[in-house]
């Protein structure tokens, strides 16, 4: 056979394989290809803003005084390793100065707080990470027995991480020395309150709402706890509590927790966020401040108390002893 | 005797034996060729979403689903999930990619360790979601960094052109937080014995409870899930498509399925350089390189 026919029926041979398998691979992806369609319409109205965005909680009003009397002096303690800044109870302190009274702070270089208090008429402690001593707590008691009055601010105890994998540190944050507190009948539980029903944009942002028509709660419907801790206080001493639905972190269980309270001279609260400028005109919290200036300055102390302790068979009176040791910090971390 | 009449009659035969041949082979190859190129007539595909939910991820994923859409062959989709979920904005691009899908072909989602976050939300347009009994399934949450305070000195245009305050993100959050609650009462209200507000809490549950409590509807393997998104297709015989999961790009995800942290080695939040705050749906502790966020939530 010439070499042309011997191409002739290679050739031959090759178009009708490729024929046949060709078109048998276009018959074969011609059901995979093609021009892309329009993705499908889908609806989400859970996207809608009228849907997804939350209630918009305006910031108004302003702190007022009412009290009128003559100028107090109001001591502030950042000599407990106190774990609030000066900044973060800004509104307070402006606005107890802006009506004439005194703020002064009590630091560590000052040793003696009795000294401190005699000079005072009101006393506030955020969130102390330093133990009192002995006669510390006995000279807060003898300054409210006196006539002082006293603000125990405390946040829920916080674990904090800090630094690397291999550096980390973990510290316990908040207010754990009940020392105070619990020798005026008040303390502060573990853990904080949350409310998943109703709150201001997150779960721990917990509306406080007035129990009656005391002093401190006048002229406020609701306040906004941003990291509230739970109040152990008689319910006759109970100024707000929290709403329904209002559950503690530690045990899960709702109820309407105390979050302020009153009991002689003594007012606690568990928060301190709504002191803060970026928190004071939410809700009726600017009122509430209001509010707790007036308390401050608003006690009849006797001058000088507490006094200095005195030799026996010696004057009588509300006395503190002297300033005693300086205890040991209060184990914070590991 | 003519040679040319006999040349020609050869040829013929030449032909006519090369046409046989040709034909004999063709009938050999166009089978292996047909079952190459056409498949099976009805397929399901299993698509892998496994591992943390990332913007590259999602593109893997979506040009899946793409895929299935498209080819005619693929009658039903089955998720096979195993992840914690990942970014807040990825995790809603993989819902939709679903949802799309879910408007052409039964979805059918399979949980293996994990269907938690951002992987639950993905496969909430699923019919039905099979859980193992030691899968983690729920944690209907958000969460995201809170703004950092100012550092160094530069000239803004506006007080909240770097991070904005607190407030704004808190509202922020919690906007993400009502969409992807109201996306879960909109797939599965009607299934879930609890409520809206105890959805909210953001837990995970365990197959069993999760199946009793409706977050998922069976406790199943992949093969019943398979089953199920067959028959719900109508197909009395098919095949098993699979995707393949993609390559974590960069992403390292360590003891994910232990509930372990997460280690990730590329941050998930911000941008090279840039602290940008971003939300993120994924359960589990987070830890970046050279910081540990400690106010998980979700």
């Amino acid at each position: 056979m010439p070499a042309r026919e011997v191409l002739r029926q290679v050739g031959l041979f090759v178009v009708i394989v490729a024929v046949v398998v060709g078109g048998t691979a276009v018959a074969g992806t011609v059901g995979f290809s093609g021009d892309a369609p329009s993705p499908p319409e889908i609806q989400n109205e859970q996207f809608r803003p009228s849907n997804a965005l939350p209630p918009t909680d305006a910031e108004s009003g302003t702190v007022t005084m009412d009290a009128t009397g003559e100028s107090k002096t109001v001591l502030i303690d950042v000599g407990h390793e106190n774990g609030v800044s000066e900044g973060d109870i800004q509104p307070l302190v402006n606005v107890l100065i802006e009506n004439g009274h005194e703020v002064t702070y009590f630091t560590r270089e000052d040793r003696d707080l009795n000294e401190s208090l005699r000079s005072a008429d009101a006393y506030l402690v955020a969130n102390p990470h330093r133990r009192y001593t002995d006669s510390q707590v006995a000279g807060v008691e003898a300054f409210e027995a006196a006539g002082g009055r006293v603000m125990l601010l405390a946040d829920p105890a916080q674990t904090q991480v800090s630094g690397g994998l291999l550096m980390a540190r973990v510290e316990q944050v908040g207010s754990k020395d009940t020392a105070v507190g619990s020798s005026f009948g008040v303390g502060f539980g573990g853990g904080y309150v949350y409310n998943m029903r109703e709150n201001q944009n997150n779960f721990k942002s917990v509306y406080a709402t007035a129990t009656g028509s005391a002093d401190l709660t006048r002229g406020v419907d609701r306040v906004v706890l941003r990291d509230a801790a739970p109040l152990v206080a008689p319910d006759d001493a109970t100024v707000l509590r929290g709403l329904e639905g209002t559950t503690l972190s530690t045990t899960r269980r709702q109820d309407t927790y105390a979050l302020a309270a009153r009991t002689g001279n003594v007012t606690a609260v568990g928060d301190t966020s709504f002191l803060n400028p970026e928190n004071v005109y939410f809700a009726d919290n600017e009122v509430f401040v209001g509010n707790l200036a007036d308390f401050l300055v608003s006690g009849n102390k006797t001058a000088g108390a507490p006094k200095p302790p005195q030799p026996e068979g010696g004057p009588t009176g509300p006395t503190g002893p002297g300033p005693g040791p300086e205890p040991r910090p209060t184990p914070s971390g590991a | 005797m003519d040679t040319r009449g006999s040349s020609a009659i050869g040829g013929r035969t030449v032909t006519v034996f090369v046409v046989v041949a040709a034909v004999l082979v063709s009938a050999v190859l166009a089978p292996v060729v047909w079952e190459r190129t056409s498949g099976p007539d009805d397929a399901v595909a299993v698509v892998s979403i496994d591992g943390y939910v990332s913007s590259s991820s999602v593109d893997a994923w979506e040009e899946d689903l793409k895929q299935v859409r498209q080819n005619e062959t693929v009658k039903a989709v089955v998720l096979k999930v195993d992840s914690p979920g990942g970014s807040a904005a990825a995790s809603e691009r993989l819902y939709m990619a679903v949802q799309r899908t879910a408007e052409e072909m039964p979805v059918v989602a399979s949980v293996q360790s994990t269907g938690a976050s951002g992987a639950y939300y993905a496969m909430l347009p699923a019919e039905r979601i099979y859980a193992m009994p030691s899968s983690f399934v729920g944690s209907v949450g958000v969460r995201g960094s809170t703004p950092a305070p100012p550092i160094g000195s530069e000239i803004r245009t506006g007080p909240d052109k770097a991070s904005g305050t607190l407030d704004q993100r808190r509202a922020q959050i919690e906007t993400l937080r009502r969409m992807f609650v109201g996306s879960v009462m909109k797939w599965r209200g009607d299934r879930l014995n609890i409520s809206r507000e105890e959805v909210s809490h953001a837990k995970v549950y365990v197959g069993p409870t999760a199946v009793r409590n409706g977050m998922a509807d069976r406790i199943g393997t992949l093969p019943e899930a398979t089953q199920y998104a067959a028959d719900r297709a109508g197909l009395d015989s098919y095949a098993v498509v699979e995707k393949e999961p993609p390559s974590r790009m960069g992403i390292i995800l360590l003891s994910s399925e232990s509930g372990e942290p997460v280690v990730i080695k590329e941050s998930p939040v911000g941008y090279d350089g840039v602290d940008a705050p971003t939300a993120l749906m994924v359960y589990g502790e987070v830890r970046y390189e050279d910081e540990v966020i400690s106010n998980a939530s979700a």
